[in-house]
C-alpha cells in the first residue's frame, strides 16, 4: 500500500461527497419517500393477520413468510442451485481421494482452547435463529451460514484432519443434503397428499387454508406461532446450507497428496 | 432539518455505490490476476445488493422506520395498520437474501475453476496464460 | 418533533469508507492484504444492512462476508500464489 494510493482513495471519497452535495442542493433524486410498493404493503398487512385466515401465514417475520410461503417455489429452486454448484465442484475435482491418517498441523494451544470455548456458543446461536425464523429475524439460510462458520474455524485452527476424525466425509455430507432436499419436497407435497385422500382441492407449497381448500399445516404449537410449514422448511434449509458449505470448504482445502490423482485423471482425459 | 439531512445521507450512499461499481468494473477489466478479478466481482455483487435495498427504504414523518418484523404476538387491528404504515418494504430484502445465497454458490464454483486453471497453466495471471507459460513473462 | 441524525451520519460514513476501501482493494498488489481489506469492507456493508432496517440480511451477511468468503479466498491463495504480477 503506497501513500499515493491512500491519497487517491481519500480524494475519491471526497469526490463522492461533493457530487452528492451538488445533487442535494439541486434537489435531484428523491429517496426514502413515505410510499412503498403496494405489493410490499399487502405482504406487511397479511403476513400475521388472524382476521383474514385465507391470506395469512401466521409468521411474525415478514421476510421469512415471503421466502417460504408466498414465494416458496422460488426459494426451493435457489436451494437446488446451491446443490448444483456443489456437484459442479465435484465434477471439476473428480478422482480425488480422502486420506485420513495424515499428520495434522494445527495452531497453538491458546487458539485451540479459545475456539473450544466459542464453538458451543455459535451452535446455540445458529440453532436459535434457525428454529425461531418465524418469530424473530432469522431463518434457515442464516442459521446454516452461521453453523458453517464452525467448520471453517475448525479447518483454520485444527486443520482438515480433525474434521475427518469427527466423522465428516464429503460423500456422507452429500447424502445428508440429498435426504434433506427430499424432506423439503415431502413437506411441500403433504397438503396435496392429504387433499388426495380426503378428495378435496389442494395445492403444492400450500401453507394455510385457501378460499377453495380447507387444508392447513399446524399454525400454532401450544401458544407460540409455528407458521405451518415455514418451521419445517427452516430446519431442512439449515441442514442443507450447513452441509453444502461444509462440503465446499472441505473440497477446496484438500491436500496436494489427495488431489494428485484428480489432476492425473484429467490429463488422461485430455 | 431532519428531512434535508435524510436526503443528503441517501444521495451520498447512492453515489458512493455507483463509484464502487465503477471501481469494481475497472478492476475486472484491467487487473491481470484472476484472483483479483474475482475479488472485484465480489465487490460488484455487494454494491448491487445494497442498491436493491434502497428501493424499499422509506421515512414516514421524520421518524426512523421499523424492520419488517412484528414484535408482540397478540396483535390488535390498530397495531397492524400502524405496522403497515411505518415498516420498510420486505420484498427487496427477500430477493436480496436469495441473491446472496446464489452468489455464494457461484463463488464456490468460480474458486474451483481458478484452481483448475492454476493447475493447468502454472499461473493465475491472464497475460502469462496468453503468452503460453510463466517463464517468458517473468524472466 | 424529535430529530434523528446519528443513523444518517453513520450511513454517510459507512458508504464513504466503502468507496475508500474499494479503491485500495483494487490497487493492492499483496492479495492477503487485499482480502483483509475486503473483510473490513464487509463489516461496513453489514452495518449498512442494519441501518437500512434489514435484520435478516444483517444476520446472513456477517458469517458470509467475515467467515466463509475470506476463508475460501485464503484457501485459494494458499494453493495458488499470493502476489499479483503486472
Amino acid at each position: 500500500m503506497i501513500k499515493r494510493d491512500v491519497l487517491v482513495a481519500f480524494s475519491l471519497s471526497l469526490l463522492v461527497l461533493s457530487i452528492s452535495l451538488i445533487i442535494w442542493l439541486e434537489g435531484y433524486i428523491r429517496i426514502a419517500t413515505p410510499i412503498i410498493s403496494s405489493l410490499g404493503e399487502s405482504y406487511l398487512y397479511y403476513s400475521y393477520n388472524p382476521w383474514y385466515s385465507n391470506y395469512t401465514s401466521f409468521s411474525l417475520n415478514v421476510v421469512s413468510a415471503i421466502i417460504w410461503d408466498y414465494r416458496g417455489f422460488d426459494t426451493f429452486l435457489e436451494t437446488t442451485v446451491l446443490m448444483a454448484s456443489i456437484i459442479a465442484i465435484y465434477t471439476l475435482l473428480r478422482g480425488f481421494e480422502e486420506k485420513v491418517f495424515l499428520q495434522p498441523k494445527g495452531l497453538s494451544t491458546i487458539t485451540k482452547t479459545a475456539t473450544k470455548i466459542v464453538i458451543p456458543l455459535i451452535i446455540a446461536y445458529a440453532l436459535a435463529i434457525a428454529t425461531h425464523g418465524q418469530l424473530t429475524p432469522g431463518g434457515g439460510f442464516q442459521g446454516g451460514a452461521t453453523l458453517a462458520v464452525i467448520s471453517s474455524l475448525i479447518i483454520a485452527v485444527y486443520s482438515l484432519e480433525f474434521l475427518y476424525y469427527m466423522g465428516y466425509r464429503s460423500k456422507r455430507l452429500v447424502v445428508i443434503r440429498g435426504l434433506c432436499l427430499i424432506g423439503l419436497i415431502i413437506v411441500a407435497i403433504t397438503p396435496l397428499l392429504i387433499g388426495f385422500i380426503l378428495n378435496t382441492k389442494s395445492y403444492i407449497f400450500q401453507n394455510m387454508s385457501k378460499e377453495d381448500s380447507f387444508i392447513s399445516m399446524p399454525s400454532f404449537l401450544f401458544d407460540a406461532p409455528l407458521a405451518g410449514s415455514i418451521f419445517f422448511y427452516n430446519v431442512f434449509e439449515l441442514l442443507i446450507v450447513f452441509t453444502g458449505l461444509t462440503t465446499a470448504l472441505m473440497l477446496l482445502s484438500l491436500r496436494d497428496v489427495e488431489l494428485k490423482k484428480a489432476f492425473e485423471v484429467r490429463e488422461v482425459y485430455e | 432539518m431532519s428531512e434535508v439531512f435524510i436526503q443528503l445521507a441517501f444521495r451520498t450512499s447512492i453515489i458512493a455505490f455507483i463509484v464502487n461499481i465503477a471501481i469494481a468494473m475497472y478492476g475486472v477489466y484491467t487487473r491481470p490476476s484472476l484472483i483479483k478479478k474475482f475479488i472485484c466481482l465480489i465487490m460488484f455483487t455487494d454494491a448491487i445488493n445494497l442498491f436493491a435495498l434502497f428501493i424499499g427504504f422509506r421515512v414516514v414523518n421524520n421518524t426512523y422506520p421499523k424492520p419488517p418484523v412484528l414484535i408482540r404476538e397478540p396483535v390488535s387491528p390498530g397495531e397492524l395498520e400502524e405496522f403497515k404504515y411505518i415498516a420498510v418494504d420486505p420484498l427487496p430484502q427477500a430477493l436480496v437474501l436469495t441473491a446472496i445465497v446464489i452468489s455464494l454458490a457461484v463463488f464456490m464454483f468460480v474458486i474451483g475453476l481458478i484452481l483448475v486453471y492454476y493447475e493447468h497453466y502454472g499461473t493465475t495471471s491472464i497475460k502469462a496464460m496468453r503468452s503460453g507459460g510463466v517463464e517468458e513473462v517473468f524472466e | 418533533m424529535n430529530i434523528v441524525v446519528l443513523p444518517y451520519l453513520l450511513v454517510i460514513i459507512c458508504s464513504l469508507t466503502s468507496t475508500f476501501l474499494a479503491y485500495l482493494i483494487v490497487k493492492e498488489r499483496n492479495l492477503v492484504v487485499a482480502i483483509l481489506l475486503l473483510l473490513g469492507q464487509g463489516i461496513f456493508h453489514s452495518l449498512l444492512y442494519y441501518l437500512l432496517m434489514a435484520p435478516d440480511l444483517f444476520i446472513t451477511y456477517i458469517p458470509v462476508s467475515v467467515g466463509i468468503t475470506p476463508l475460501l479466498l485464503f484457501l485459494l491463495i494458499k494453493k495458488t500464489e499470493w502476489r499479483e504480477y503486472d
